[in-house]
């Protein structure tokens, strides 16, 4: 199920806070359970089974680790490599058999059959917070889950489980025991979803149409800057679909009693790429810093491993995102970029004025995402010779001008969005008129919320006019 | 008073939520759409199988998303919406800014092919009857879609296809007399800023029909009716392309041009099969339902026969779809019988319907550019 459906907004998640707060306590975590799988088989049922399997081998691995004696250093680790190695032997399976089959053809001229097994759907996520329990669970900052419900909960926990972000163990290890609710909690949990569920639905989803149409126009009526167009749009829809999803998930965790970490702190406003990092898709480059990076050394080990420490963890993240050589190259883009900032040039952009770095990095990332859109892009080669100006419309054309004009507003109202701009001026206006602010945020929920059921019930509307015209 | 707000928003928050769900599930059941003119999905079935699949969960959503309270509603705030920050476009149509709506075509709508074929099969045919009867009395008259006559009205910088123009070189290849072929396009585009056009419907206006007639009599060289007055019959029409979005700034009107052969004709249609007798070329029930359209001649039929006001025993054959129905009117003044096919409704062969009359004067093939390149009949003239 995904958060922008009608089914989900009308049916399951009404349901959901009903069942949650009639039940005391005691049964909310199993609710939780129950209602995830749920959300979970409008996907591919049958998966839900692969989950079930991971959440019992990490909860028998975290009880393992607890009980072995803390000082047999040895046989700790061994079951911890046990865990880790399965964890990531299931994502390679399910996720990585036939690009490595298909790569392997490539390089060495066979034809091994692929396998052609679906991607189980938020595989990626729940394998990252369970392997995060495990590791912390043998780093002894957290101490093994007793209860397979509450653990099991964690996993499936349906505002995460399909789309991030990626919670640590650690941060909701207190509330899975024992939260409470407050009035303030549930509303700013409506807020932030509202919010999110404006960005994905009014926002993101409207200017994903300039991109499908441009990524689906063959070569010989590409432009220059039709090109740069759907690269332009790209950038704004991943950032409104991905961080409006993140804030319909830190919403609902909150409607429900977790305090989930931010995910996105205006990325676009960065000043270098070692800062938009910092602030995009905050949980997953945590996860890497904390159970990839640092074990490697991070930087304790001299510059030249620090160095290809962030190659390794770059490329990595990279292919998280999918399993396609273009996510490779998109990470190992951004690994060089970083490596160049660590050695030289972000010393030089702390000195330059703050526009210059900024540009530099709306730059930098705006290429970025040119590489990790090629995924989606029908005619791959005739996209990027557009890109470099060899378009077979030249730089120019009627179709790119149509489009602007018919999506322009929506473009600046979406550029502006992704800055702290909007936040700014209403604290600006309002921090001193609290009762004004909240009679706006009423307002905000209201139409935001009415509007965005009515673009998802509208995007199913599909008259068949010509049988009889 | 800030917390009261606060109550009130979670309030309302909660509020949206549940009526939904609770509206749909009191609300009547639909089975059939209206203004999409299809089936709405069923309740799925629910079984093991179907669970374990997926498809119970799938058949849920399309189920909610069809029955779901106010979907006509949703549509209309969706287009205002995007027509509110500026957009052009909706759902396949341009909002342009007379209170047009255009329905748009791209090359991808069309298979070359499936052109290429029809325009075999119709050519065929046209070359045999302009052999049998004389070329000046064959005539295929074709009448752009809106988005080509009226492409003036369009947004700046939008796109049409081409594809017409495509089929049109491919038709005069294949005819033996090239004056069998007349362009409508040309003289509607003379008059775009006339009201040719209905605003939310595909189809053209009695007035748009009535240059199109001017247009075919002056090629086969016969007189032009005159039109005695006009009756506006229908204010509040919203057609097809309204449909389509849900939204329209203005409603069409529907307006009757008397023409007195058109008084006191004998229809004979072939139901299914059927026969059935009509006399009058109006239906003026169809003022009441969605289609009002459906005013000129109720509607499509495979079959047609009527015998006009007009005494000059001379017969037309006219092959056509449902653009041909508001041009009746003015055909009846130089008819005493018109055989009207339309091949998507045809039960039996239209070679029978042909061998059946006594005579044929004319034989007259009308279509819409677009719906023409798109259907699937034409092999029928073979």
């Amino acid at each position: 199920m995904v958060f922008s459906s009608l089914i989900f907004l009308v049916v399951f998640l009404p349901a959901t806070l009903l069942i949650y707060y009639i039940l005391p306590d005691r049964f909310r975590n199993l609710c939780l359970l129950a209602v995830s799988l749920i959300f979970y088989s409008w996907g591919e049922p049958i998966y839900i089974l692969l989950m079930l399997f991971s959440i019992l081998l990490n909860y028998i691995s975290g009880i393992l680790i607890t009980r072995t004696d803390p000082q047999s250093t040895a046989k700790r680790r061994a079951l911890l490599i046990a865990a880790v190695v399965i964890n990531v032997g299931l994502l390679f399976v399910f996720k990585y058999a036939d690009f490595t089959i298909g790569t392997y053809n490539l390089l060495f001229g066979k034809h091994i059959e692929l396998l052609n097994i679906a991607l189980p759907i938020g595989i990626s996520f729940y394998t990252f917070q369970a392997m995060s329990y495990v590791i912390d669970v043998y780093r002894k900052e957290v101490k093994g889950n007793k209860n397979i419900i509450n653990f099991a909960a964690y996993i499936t926990m349906f505002p995460q489980l399909i789309a991030g972000p990626i919670v640590r163990y650690k941060t909701v290890e207190s509330e899975l025991r024992e939260r409470k609710c407050t009035l303030d909690d549930f509303y700013q949990g409506i807020i932030r979803f509202t919010v999110g569920l404006g960005k994905k639905v009014l926002i993101a989803n409207n200017i994903a149409v300039i991109f499908k149409e441009i990524a689906g126009t063959s070569p010989d009526k590409l432009s220059t800057s039709m090109a740069w167009l759907a690269v332009l749009a790209f950038t704004l829809q991943i950032y409104f679909d991905f961080s409006g999803y993140s804030d319909m998930a830190i919403g609902m965790g909150r409607m429900l009693g977790f305090h989930f970490l931010e995910n996105f702190d205006y990325p676009y406003e960065s000043k270098s790429i070692t800062e938009f990092w910092r602030r995009w898709h905050i949980s997953l480059s945590t996860w890497f810093r904390e159970y990839v990076y640092y074990p490697l050394g991070g930087n304790r080990k001299g510059i030249k491993r620090q160095l290809i420490n962030i190659l390794i963890v770059w490329t990595l993240t990279g292919l998280w995102h999918g399993a396609s050589w273009n996510f490779v190259l998109w990470g190992f883009y951004y690994a060089v970029i970083l490596i160049l900032e660590k050695l030289f040039l972000k010393k030089v952009l702390d000195k330059i004025p703050n526009i210059f770095g900024r540009l530099y990095t709306i730059i930098a990332f705006v290429i970025g995402w040119a590489i990790f859109a090629l995924d989606d892009i029908s005619y791959r080669t005739g996209f990027v010779k557009a890109l470099l100006f060899q378009a077979k419309q030249g730089i120019l054309d009627k179709h790119t001008a149509y489009l602007l004009i018919s999506f322009g507003v929506l473009i600046v109202i979406a550029i502006i969005g992704s800055t702290s701009i909007p936040k700014r001026l209403s604290e600006l206006l309002l921090s001193k008129k609290p009762t004004l602010r909240r009679v706006f945020e009423l307002l905000f929920v209201a139409v935001v919320m009415t509007v965005s059921i009515a673009f998802i019930v509208s995007d199913s509307y599909n008259p068949f006019l010509y049988f009889r015209f | 008073m800030e917390k009261k707000v606060k109550v009130l928003t979670i309030i309302i928050f909660l509020v949206i939520l549940f009526a939904v769900g609770i509206f749909t599930i009191l609300g009547g059941r639909k089975t059939y759409s209206e203004f999409e003119k299809r089936k709405l999905a069923a309740f799925p079935k629910v079984t093991k199988d179907t669970v374990l699949k997926g498809e119970f969960q799938k058949g849920l959503d399309d189920f909610l998303n069809d029955h779901v309270v106010f979907r006509d509603q949703c549509v209309t705030v969706s287009s205002l919406a995007n027509k509110m920050i500026g957009k052009k476009e909706q759902n396949g149509v341009y909002m342009c800014d007379d209170g047009y709506l255009i329905e748009k075509y791209e090359d991808k709508d069309f298979d070359k092919k499936e052109i290429k074929e029809n325009v075999r099969c119709l050519t065929r045919f046209v070359n045999m009857a302009a052999d049998s009867i004389g070329s000046k009395n064959v005539k295929i008259a074709l009448i752009p879609s809106k988005v080509n006559a009226l492409e003036s009205k369009l947004p700046l910088y939008a796109s049409t296809s081409k594809m017409n123009e495509y089929m049109k070189d491919m038709l005069k290849s294949k005819l033996k007399n090239q004056e069998v072929l007349i362009d409508l396009g040309d003289t509607l585009k003379e008059h775009s800023d006339e009201y040719i056009y209905y605003k939310t419907d595909h189809h053209w206006t009695g007035l748009g029909a009535l240059y199109g007639y001017q247009a075919l009599m002056k090629s086969m060289d016969l007189e032009m009716c005159t039109v005695s007055s006009k009756t506006d019959v229908s204010t509040n029409f919203r057609g097809t392309t309204f449909n389509k979005i849900h939204y329209a700034p203005q409603k069409d009107i529907i307006t009757k041009y008397d023409v007195s052969t058109a008084e006191n004709c004998e229809l004979e249609y072939d139901i299914s099969g059927d026969k059935e007798l009509r006399d009058n070329i109006y239906d003026e029930s169809a003022l009441d339902t969605e289609d009002k359209y459906n005013y000129f001649l109720g509607g499509n039929y495979g079959v047609i026969k009527i015998h006009t006001g007009c005494t000059n025993g001379k017969s037309l054959v006219l092959i056509k779809d449902s653009f041909a129905n508001c041009m009746i009117p003015y055909l009846t003044y130089n008819y005493e019988n018109i055989v009207m096919v339309d091949l998507r409704y045809l039960n039996s062969s239209i070679f029978d319907t042909l061998n059946e009359m006594e005579q044929i004067d004319s034989v007259v093939v009308l279509f819409n550019e677009e719906k023409f390149m798109q259907d699937s009949h034409l092999w029928l003239l073979e």
